[in-house]
């Protein structure tokens, strides 16, 4: 597989920053080539059509249908981060998750080529 | 109390968190995410300017300052309509839109055009003008927005693609500033005086106790029902700024600053966010000395992101937010150390700051002495921790207690 191209949002992209860096890290360790950028949710709409999965910080699920909505045509699977990954900083727990959202993303694609 | 809690979570909690997810309300609140680099830039010229006093001779950096944190109505403008058109799903429009709400939100400052020289005013373009830089970036929004809505020449294929964008783009554009031309410039109307006249309760009221402790207590308030701080940034913003450069004018007129419901008071000086919203540093730090192995493992994860104000892994991985046992603690703070605050600087024993430094991620107790200028901010900060290390205190022992019930072998074993 290609590089997965991954962005988390939060506000600021300061928390979501850490979350990154510490994916980063553990994608490293486990050989995994990924690109992945934290910025704010506002900036997410300019990096439609440049990432894989995009994976929304838990204090704005409120809005995950929006984003939702703007990643459609694009193809892009949102992701809500679970508390716990983001309270633990927990960048293995990222990883599969990203790696599981664009995965299932795939099949879907070819269960409607298929079809 | 139960009966509350379930209320504010089953009914109270799902009722803001759409609230705030309506795009208008999330376009709002995001903008002053887009503008943020600009107001940071613009704090480096203040933190520079705190160097200058000492070194004497260095070159001024103000241009920097004017066309950065000066010009933070326009900017909000513009981050508005740009927001607007993303929350709204019709990014299409959103070139055009935040361009058009940019140079509407001149022409709404009432320039005058004499000999082929423009007289833009200033302060109108800067934080004082932030609610006029709001209401022009919605009024090009809501311009934008209805014309998407019709949908006009969508199925058309009997003309090219690039004519219906032209067209499309054009009518609101035209309309922006048909409006500017008829009440702006003929009719002579500025709506500058009575945003002001508008604004002064609203000052009035965030300069009051009950005012200073409420813009403080709401975020804290929602953010443990799970909705970002950030999104008070609407609200907060608009005030902190106004308030603020009317300290920098006096300040600078040779008077002194009297406005405290300020960003840096409230937030920068990170006394009233020690650890970040809810003053959760004391919480982290009573976690490393845990005797449950699983809040002890949370609380060296989160220590390091407290230090610089940021909670989102303690508030998410405690979790604080819906937790009714740490809820509490949380609100406390939020009522408790804003009054304390306030009867502080009411004392008179702390200065008021009249700087601009808006950056929420410098370590406490250095950020209090930067923003209030006195080393006497250090005994603020230290009266603060304990404060908020004795409210959690009760509620961090029952919530550990709960941790180790549930869970025996989560018990740290002493060894003797």
């Amino acid at each position: 597989m290609d590089n997965i191209r991954i962005l988390i949002c939060c506000a600021a992209g300061y928390s979501s920053g850490l979350l990154a860096q510490k994916t980063k890290k553990a994608a490293n360790t486990r050989g995994i080539a990924i690109n992945i950028d934290a910025r704010s949710e506002s900036q997410a709409e300019s990096f439609m059509g440049k990432i894989d999965v995009m994976l929304l910080a838990p204090h704005y699920a409120n809005i995950f249908e929006q984003f939702k909505a703007m990643a459609e045509p694009y193809g892009v699977p949102v992701v809500v981060i679970p508390h716990r990954v983001y309270g633990l900083i927990d960048g293995n727990s990222l990883l599969d998750l990203a790696i599981e959202a664009v995965n299932s993303k795939e099949s879907e694609k070819e269960e409607k080529e298929t079809q | 109390m139960k009966k509350f809690m379930d209320w504010l979570q089953d009914k109270f909690a799902p009722k803001a968190n759409a609230f705030f997810a309506r795009p208008w309300i999330a376009a709002v609140a995001s903008s002053f995410q887009v503008i943020l680099p600009f107001i940071l830039t613009g704090s480096l010229i203040y933190a520079y300017k705190v160097f200058v006093e000492y070194i004497p001779g260095l070159p001024s950096m103000d241009y920097v300052e004017y066309f950065t944190f000066r010009m933070m109505g326009l900017l909000v403008a513009y981050a508005i309509a740009d927001q607007v058109m993303d929350k709204t799903n019709t990014p299409q429009y959103k070139t055009s839109a935040s361009l058009s709400a940019l140079l509407f939100n001149i022409a709404l400052s009432h320039p005058t055009l004499e000999n082929g020289a423009w007289a833009i005013n200033q302060s109108r373009m800067g934080p004082t003008g932030v609610m006029l830089g709001m209401i022009s970036g919605l009024f090009v929004a809501f311009v934008f927005r209805m014309i998407a809505k019709l949908h006009i020449l969508e199925d058309n294929d009997t003309i090219p693609q690039f004519v219906i964008n032209w067209i499309t783009n054009i009518i609101p554009i035209f309309i922006v500033f048909l409006f500017a031309q008829i009440f702006v410039f003929q009719l002579d109307i500025d709506i500058w005086p009575i945003i002001m006249s508008a604004f002064n309760p609203i000052k009035n009221f965030a300069e009051s106790l009950p005012g200073f402790v409420i813009l403080m207590f709401l975020p804290c308030f929602f953010y443990s029902l799970g909705i970002s701080p950030w999104v008070w940034n609407s609200v907060r913003s608009p005030i902190y700024a106004v308030l603020m450069d009317a300290n920098i004018a006096a300040v600078a007129a040779g008077m002194a600053a009297t406005n405290i419901t300020t960003s840096e008071v409230q937030v920068t000086s990170a006394v009233l966010q020690l650890g970040g919203t809810g003053c959760t540093l004391a919480l982290v730090i009573l976690m490393l000395f845990s005797r449950a192995k699983s809040i002890k493992t949370l609380g060296r994860v989160c220590i390091g992101p407290a230090i610089f104000n940021i909670n989102e892994p303690v508030v998410y991985g405690a979790p604080c937010a819906f937790n009714p046992l740490l809820m509490i603690p949380m609100w406390i703070c939020g009522l408790v150390c804003p009054t304390l605050l306030w009867i502080i600087l009411k004392l008179g024993f702390l200065p008021v700051p009249a700087l601009n430094i808006r950056i929420g991620q410098i370590p406490a107790p250095l950020s209090t002495v930067l923003v209030f200028g006195t080393w006497k901010a250090i005994i603020v900060w230290a009266v603060i921790l304990a404060l908020t290390l004795a409210i959690y205190y009760p509620f961090f022992k029952m919530w550990e207690q709960k941790t180790i019930d549930e869970n025996p072998d989560d018990l740290v074993v002493k060894k003797n």
